[in-house]
């Protein structure tokens, strides 16, 4: 009796579904199950993977802080976070104490010097519980022996091997569905309107995060007066939503900025996406680094009839910017998730 | 290419699947079958979204040879989401870079299984796995043309296969180990030029279920 997570994904023969046609339970039946399962259980990149590119100098330590939306499944997750030594050739240069969340207990990586040789550290993150909605997750580096370049971050909650049958995990028991199994409500049913609380939960959960530790010498700087602004990062990324339904042109996406503010400090933080629509929030005073509510806005959706998935052939590239209105303002995190 | 029958999400009626309704194979077929594939074409994964700040950006060492393609950086491992055939879902790649000084410079971005991104990277000929392009641009902007599409095939798949270890409960209450399809993705560059060196300013990466 279980709910198990297939490592690949099933496709069901649309042909075998027919008016008149026997319902085959193993083309059709156990095939929808282990789809659902796969939607609900295999995991999920929450955090693509970023570049902060910084040094972080021995026997210091810096925080980078996230805000993320993680599959309510999620037990486990995994951080790929590849370190460099900053002196040396080929040798061990430096160790790294890694540890999430912050203030949690650590676990020390050899870091070689060669950018030939930098392998990515992979870091195992138990959970104490499942994530219920969004959520800030953080890792802390702290180099000892030398100081080391951080590469790149990412993060993804792992999959799942067996689900738990309830409105948490939303896994399928398969042997209701295998061969001489009776077809009743509570199969087809569950197969059926499954799909509507799988829309929530399989999700492209990790669109794009800009994260510097949350310091005022390694955020960015604002320093450009209101109504100018500054932009955050010299290229626009560009973002694509999940389509859903039939005449969707855009989806919606939500974010978080993790910023500062010198004392007596504000300002105001805007996103703008090249198909249009744009969203503006208020930095108000906060001398420790501190996260703004989560916002939305609304960018391209996937277009499945192109060969890269581009709406009208272009990236619909978003700009980030910001400005103070007194002081100024240090902007260490932009997390764009979908919610 | 997109697996589901009407290529989105189509509305219903829970009701429709409740006591004293028939099954009807019209509506299971929509609603079911349909929503679940698309649901799936639509889980693909943005995998690396990075955009540099000037001065701050990737780069290879000094290049002491033209021939050599030097390591920019390794993001990952991915999990890759999989097609039925065992098969990666395509990866869509944006590339934005320059060079330091006014000569040719060629990144490859290589999707690979762990490991083995250099000896990938230093085909004669970038096979389909292995994305480049090339620039000798001193100013830092996406590259032209804006959308390259790496593909990997089943034998490339099946060197990605591991077990990864996974936990069926809190605090690693059940450990266990499940297949998984890990890719590493790694910038590489080759200058025309040593006094050129490739400078990495922006890298997108997405999986896309594709045509």
């Amino acid at each position: 009796m279980t709910a198990r997570v297939p490592a690949f994904r099933t496709e069901p023969s649309a042909s075998q579904i027919q008016s008149g046609r026997i319902v085959s339970a193993t083309t059709t039946m156990e095939p929808l199950g282990q789809l659902a399962n796969w939607l609900a259980g295999d995991g999920a990149q929450i955090i693509p993977a970023c570049s902060p590119n910084i040094t972080v100098a021995a026997s210091t330590t810096r925080d980078f802080r996230f805000w993320v939306k993680a599959p309510p499944s999620a037990t486990r997750l995994e951080w790929c976070i590849t370190l460099r030594g900053t002196s040396g050739t080929s040798t061990l240069a430096s160790q790294v104490a890694v540890s999430t969340p912050l203030g949690g207990s650590s676990t020390t990586y050899d870091v070689v010097p060669p950018r030939s040789r930098a392998r990515p550290i992979r870091h195992y993150q138990d959970l104490s519980a499942k994530p219920t909605g969004e959520q800030e997750i953080s890792v802390r580096i702290a180099p000892t022996g030398a100081g080391v370049v951080v590469e790149s971050i990412s993060c993804r909650a792992m999959p799942r091997v067996v689900l738990e049958q309830d409105t948490v995990d939303y896994g399928v028991e398969l042997a209701r569905l295998g061969v001489s199994q009776p077809i009743w409500t509570g199969t087809v049913g569950d197969l059926a309107t499954r799909s509507n609380s799988l829309r929530a939960i399989a999700r492209r959960a990790g669109h794009w995060h800009l994260c510097f530790p949350d310091n005022t010498s390694d955020a960015i700087q604002v320093s450009t007066a209101s109504p100018s602004w500054q932009a955050l990062v010299p290229l626009n990324p560009g973002l694509l939503a999940r389509f859903l339904y039939l005449g969707d042109t855009v989806g919606t996406l939500s974010y978080r900025v993790l910023y500062a503010t010198s004392v007596g400090g504000a300002g105001n933080f805007r996103i703008t996406a090249a198909s249009g629509d744009t969203d503006t929030v208020t930095l108000s005073t906060s001398t420790s680094f501190a996260w703004t509510a989560t916002r939305t806005f609304d960018v391209d959706a996937e277009d499945l009839s192109t060969a890269d998935g581009l709406r009208g052939s272009a990236w619909d590239d978003v700009t980030l910017e910001a400005n103070q209105t007194a002081g100024t303002v240090y902007v260490a995190a932009v997390c764009i998730f979908e919610a | 290419m997109s697996t589901s029958e009407h290529g989105a999400f189509i509305r219903h009626d829970s009701a429709a699947f409740g006591d004293g309704y028939p099954v009807d194979a019209a509506i299971y077929k929509d609603c079911a079958r349909n929503n679940l594939l698309h649901l799936a074409d639509e889980f693909a994964q943005q995998l690396v979204c990075a955009v540099w700040r000037s001065g701050v950006e990737l780069s290879t060492d000094a290049p002491a040879s033209t021939s050599v393609w030097y390591p920019i950086a390794t993001f990952g491992p991915f999990a890759l989401r999989t097609r039925a055939n065992g098969t990666p879902y395509p990866l869509v790649v944006r590339i934005a870079g320059f060079a330091s000084a006014a000569h040719s410079v060629t990144f490859r971005v290589v999707v690979s299984p762990r490991g083995l991104g250099e000896s990938m990277a230093q085909a004669a000929t970038a096979p389909a796995n292995v994305v480049e392009v090339s620039t000798s641009s001193t100013s830092a902007a996406w590259l032209s043309p804006s959308t390259y599409i790496a593909t990997i095939d089943s034998d490339l798949a099946a060197a990605m296969i591991e077990e990864i270890p996974c936990s069926d409960d809190v605090s690693y209450g059940t450990p266990a180990a499940r297949l998984a399809c890990l890719a590493d993705i790694s910038v590489w560059a080759k200058t025309a030029n040593i006094l050129a060196t490739p400078r990495l300013a922006g890298l997108e990466v997405r999986e896309y279920v594709g045509l």
